[in-house]
């Protein structure tokens, strides 16, 4: 390989991400406790630049490293979604104590970034795999970094089934590459062409399917979800609520329209049940749930499903609606954690009857949460409605009407469970009067999330254009 | 550039709805600046766009509002004579009305959300304005009609209050009905609800005539014509600066609009134009014979309202389009002019009753003044604003051959200088007839005074703009196709007389007494129809509420011992469903990782099975 060929513009956002994930780690070996405090501020400018990379590379189509590493549309606004999702996890918890070291909290946060990021841009099988451990075993870190029982529970279920996913994608992997004797994806595409749909195959791209559920927490794939929602530490479970999941989607949208687009009809089908499983299960099982956190980890199983629904159309406008989707979703959804985060901080409990009078007690929380929530819902005017209406639209288009009806179905079924959240902030009266305090950054984050909320419901082109819908 | 300040007007008032949302309660009194500098850009920038439009300026600026692939739902904004001229009178009114709000509403406790209403429900007149497509109108139109909702109820404590905002709302709900049934046809047949792709378009007359008529419901809700006119009255609940601009400038205006601004439509239909003078001429009729026995001031001028609202209707309806939207104009200032000055009354006085009044004119100079000089508008004498819209429209009805409509016409105009000028001796002039708060009434402060003077300068001038003097420079500007009547001596000088009459009996009766109180006897058969409204509510209550809560406790019945049943058990099942689930989630990894590969191998299977793999 000649490295003087190579462009390293292309991975100018990684490179970035990546010296800033050592700094802020050699900031934990090397500056005083008092001077690390500042190593949160650092990571966020990291992200930021990163952000101006990724900004920079806007447009540029570009496969590099022997075709291990490709940048283009979609890998960039996924980078870019979760980039800003980060970063509003890192402000929302600068002045909150993290379970470790500021130190080993942000670099390891960096680090799993850094994997998703790659996980966007892979378009190699073997690129694919190594980015997707990169991207969770700090994550593994990071659950159990509360060293009490339930975080090390949530940290070993993760790991544990983590591992089985990783096998068995790894299996699934290894038989395409059998099959077609390369791991790169345009190559792959070239030699299923034309190709009848052979068991192997089929097995093959079911193994896979079952790696990258895991990731994005898809029905029957998703009971890490649940547990590692509930157990981690807050500032963990708001970074796992939105970023990672970018890259199992992004790796999704990469891989089967590329890799596979010969056998689209089969696993566009098989998206399609995984969706109706999920938004069921998802939906069905947070009714009954009343701790917060649990029911924000089934709701995203749910939210999955939704998102599935742009892979089972599997054309353009379905995955554009996805991308949409995910990123409104990863705000509201992000916006309601760091809610979440703010009343845990002051003390309140995580049951839903918790919430009692809250819009007595912090107003503006109040109706954050109720704005993150009915987005999550898909009422009008907030994000989350015009992300569903565009994708169930996407779905009538491609005759999967059905579909559609039991998109809206499940978001009237979603209606109950979000809504007693709601009713318990509004029309229960609070057990204690005390006002609830945020700190600022915290509080900056949730406004500029619920901010975003607002105005992508009420004028969505601002992103839609960007990425050229 | 254009676009840009275009869109500013909407966006502004918008701007200060969100910003009084937030912090309208911690700024209290401070709020109204917000709202009140908002309304004044908002103002500033409709007089560029008018100043613009005057200068040749006619355009449509389109944005995209959401685009996914091939779905396009746009938004726009439509500048041409017509909305440019509307804007300028929404605005104005609005920022006359919520200076006027700073003294009348002082020291109420929810003085912010006030404030934010007022911004928002001129925000949503401003955008039905601008609409160049119909998905646009009818948005705006709910707009309007839900911040209508919020602001007649806004003394929700009250319950006469948030009644009249329920019959509000479910009264012009009934008419969007129509609306939207006809939007719904237009798109079946047309395949878009752009207007100017719309009249550019052929369509059969009687299928444009059904359409046009049930858009005309809409406007029946809205502007509140016979027979769902019963809103109206009782909206006088809310406070009386939100009368005020209901009246004058935003939500029945809304109506008349809609009909002028579908004109060529409605042509394409002239069935329904036909329908739009009748029901026009009997709304002015009959609510003017109304107005003649009500003695609540602010239940006169809602009568008067409703009555010129008729003659608006009938003047498009009859085809003289211009003078329709000419009496839209000076009626906006005159009748804001009237509600303020009758706000100024009831601010002093404590009381809507016109027999607790009297002797006014002593006490309040500027509000007396100004209020005569809105009388003389609506009684229609020149060379005050009223007189020259309200000729117009009768001569249009005159020339076009409609003669039962203009006596009818010429016979409201009658009364309407009766009641008007009632009101003003009565309230005005004689002697103080309720004495508890003789020695406390006093002018009210600036803030107030001082919007009745702007508007008593309009009312007193804006009908010039379409009088032949000027060779009815507004009607050339509003319709430069439909020329403006030359003047009929007959028409104009009738008009003249009746007026005269009508002030001259009211002079009679209640200035001086000349008249015996009891012409008229209170037994009289048609004063009783006339006094209980022609029993239009009573008629609603037995036709429409009795029978609607048999059916609504006949269905409680079948909902309660049926539909919550099956409810109830589909609730069960879920319930069992979902608790079952849960119970798969049993907390042991290894159950998870089985459970896992047990999906991998039921898919496969099934893949295998269903996706013809063999």
């Amino acid at each position: 390989m000649d490295w003087s060929q190579v462009n390293w513009m292309a991975i100018m956002p990684e490179l970035i991400i990546l010296g800033f994930a050592v700094i802020v780690l050699l900031g934990e070996l090397f500056l005083s406790p008092s001077a690390r405090r500042s190593l949160g501020a650092i990571t966020l400018v990291g992200i930021i630049i990163a952000m101006v990379g990724v900004v920079r590379l806007w447009g540029v189509e570009a496969t590099e490293f022997s075709g291990m590493f490709s940048v283009d549309l979609t890998a960039n606004v996924l980078k870019l979604i979760l980039l800003i999702t980060t970063a509003l996890v890192v402000l929302g918890v600068l002045r909150v104590k993290v379970t470790l070291g500021e130190g080993e909290f942000f670099s390891l946060m960096l680090f799993s970034v850094l994997g998703t990021m790659f996980m966007a841009s892979a378009s190699d099988l073997i690129m694919l795999f190594i980015a997707l451990e990169l991207t969770v075993l700090p994550a593994y870190v990071l659950v159990a970094s509360k060293k009490n029982a339930r975080s090390a529970e949530a940290a070993l279920k993760y790991f544990l089934l983590g591992i089985v996913a990783s096998v068995v994608l790894l299996y699934g992997m290894t038989l395409l590459f059998g099959m077609t004797g390369s791991t790169n994806f345009t190559a792959i595409a070239n030699s299923l062409h034309g190709r009848s749909l052979e068991p192997m195959l089929l097995v093959s791209i079911i193994m896979i399917m079952v790696g990258l559920g895991f990731k994005v927490a898809a029905v029957p794939f998703h009971f890490w979800a649940p547990d590692v929602y509930e157990g981690s530490p807050v500032p963990v479970a708001s970074y796992l609520s939105a970023g990672p999941k970018a890259g199992g989607f992004a790796a999704l949208i990469h891989l089967f329209p590329v890799a596979l687009a010969s056998a689209a009809p089969v696993w566009a089908t098989l998206f399609a049940i995984l969706a109706v499983l999920s938004m069921f299960t998802g939906n069905l099982v947070a009714l009954a749930q009343t701790n917060v956190r649990r029911l924000l980890g089934y709701s995203a199983v749910a939210h999955t499903g939704y998102l599935l629904v742009g892979l089972a159309v599997a054309d353009k406008l379905g995955y554009l609606s996805m991308i949409f989707y995910f990123f409104v979703y990863s705000l509201a959804a992000l916006g309601a954690f760091l809610v979440v985060l703010a009343t845990t901080e002051r003390g309140i409990g995580e049951n839903v009857t918790d919430f009692a009078g809250l819009h007595k007690r912090s107003p503006m929380l109040a109706i954050a949460m109720a704005i993150f929530l009915f987005s999550l819902v898909g009422v009008p005017p907030f994000a989350g409605f015009m992300g569903k209406f565009f994708l169930f639209a996407s779905a009538v288009k491609s005759n999967l009407i059905w579909l559609a009806i039991v998109g809206v179905l499940n978001s009237a079924i979603s209606f109950g469970y979000y809504v007693t959240v709601i009713r318990q902030m509004y029309l229960v009266s609070p057990e204690s009067d005390g006002v609830v305090t945020v700190s600022k950054p915290l509080y900056l984050s949730i406004m500029l999330i619920m901010a975003a909320v607002v105005f992508l419901g009420v004028y969505p082109t601002a992103f839609l254009s960007i990425i050229k819908l | 550039m254009l676009a840009y300040y275009l869109s500013l007007i909407v966006l502004v008032p918008i701007l200060s709805f969100i910003i009084l949302v937030i912090f309208g309660k911690r700024w209290g009194d401070k709020s109204a600046y917000v709202s009140i500098a908002a309304v004044l850009i908002s103002l500033g920038l409709s007089i560029k766009a008018l100043i613009d439009v005057l200068g040749g300026l006619n355009t449509k600026v389109l944005f995209t509002w959401a685009s996914i692939g091939n779905f396009h739902i746009t938004f726009g904004l439509l500048l041409d004579s017509l909305s440019a001229m509307m804007l300028v009178v929404v605005a104005l009114v609005s920022a006359l009305v919520q200076i006027f709000s700073i003294g009348y509403m002082h020291g109420d406790k929810r003085y912010g959300w006030f404030y934010a209403c007022l911004s928002m429900f001129t925000a949503s007149m401003l955008l039905l304005v601008f609409a160049p497509n119909y998905v646009q109108m009818y948005v705006a139109w709910e707009g309007v009609g839900v911040f209508s909702y919020l602001l007649i109820g806004f003394w929700f404590e009250k319950r006469s209050a948030s009644q009249a905002a329920k019959k509000a709302f479910m009264v012009t709900r009934v008419g969007d009905l129509g609306f939207a049934i006809a939007l719904i046809l237009l798109y079946i047949n047309a395949g878009t609800l752009d207007m100017d792709k719309l009249f550019a378009m052929h369509f059969v007359p009687a299928l444009a005539a059904t359409i046009s008529i049930l858009m005309f419901f809409g406007a029946i809700g809205k502007s509140a014509q016979f027979p769902l006119h019963v809103w109206l009255p009782d909206a006088m609940e809310g406070p009386t600066p939100v009368s005020a601009l209901i009246h004058a400038a935003t939500m029945v205006a809304a109506g008349v609009y809609l009909v002028a601004r579908s004109y060529p439509l409605f042509e394409k239909g002239p069935v329904s134009l036909e329908f739009v003078a009748i029901i026009g001429t009997i709304t002015a009729f009959m609510a003017a014979t109304i107005a003649l026995t009500a003695t609540d001031i602010k239940k006169v001028l809602a009568y008067s309202t409703i009555s010129q609202l008729g003659y608006m209707m009938m003047g498009l309806g009859v085809g003289a389009f211009a003078a329709g939207a000419f009496h839209l104009f000076t009626h906006a200032f005159f009748k804001a002019l009237l509600f303020l000055g009758a706000g100024s009354v009831i601010h002093a006085v404590h009381s809507q009753e016109i027999f607790e009044m009297g002797g006014l004119w002593k006490k309040m100079k500027i509000t007396s003044i100004t209020f005569i000089i809105g009388g003389l508008a609506l009684a229609g004498v020149p060379p005050f604003a009223g007189f020259w819209s309200k000729d117009e429209i009768i001569l249009g009805a005159y020339t076009s051959g409609h003669t039962a409509i203009f006596w009818i016409g010429i016979l409201t105009a009658l009364f309407t200088a009766f009641y008007t000028f009632r009101l003003i001796f009565v309230v005005f002039f004689g002697q103080p007839r309720a004495d508890h708060h003789g020695g406390h009434v006093h002018e009210s402060p600036a803030v107030m005074s001082i919007p009745l003077l702007i508007l008593g300068f309009f009312a007193l001038t804006a009908g010039l703009l379409g009088s032949p003097f000027v060779h009815n420079a507004f009607q050339g500007f509003i319709a430069p196709g439909h020329e403006a009547e030359a003047v009929n001596p007959f028409v104009m000088g009738l008009s003249i007389a009746v007026a005269l009459i009508g002030i001259t009996a009211a002079w009679l009766k209640y200035g001086t007494q000349v008249l015996p109180s009891n012409v008229i006897s209170k037994n009289n058969p048609i004063y009783k129809l006339v006094a209980n409204k022609y029993y239009m509510d009573e008629f609603y209550y037995y036709v429409l509420i009795i029978p609607t809560h048999a059916v609504a406790r006949f269905i409680l019945e079948f909902d309660q011992k049926v539909i919550d049943g099956i409810v109830n058990g589909v609730a069960k099942i879920i319930a069992v469903f979902g608790s079952g689930m849960r119970r798969l989630q049993t907390g042991y990894v290894q159950n998870y990782a089985l459970f896992m590969l047990v999906g991998l191998i039921i898919l496969i299977i099934w893949s295998f099975r269903f996706l013809g793999i063999h």
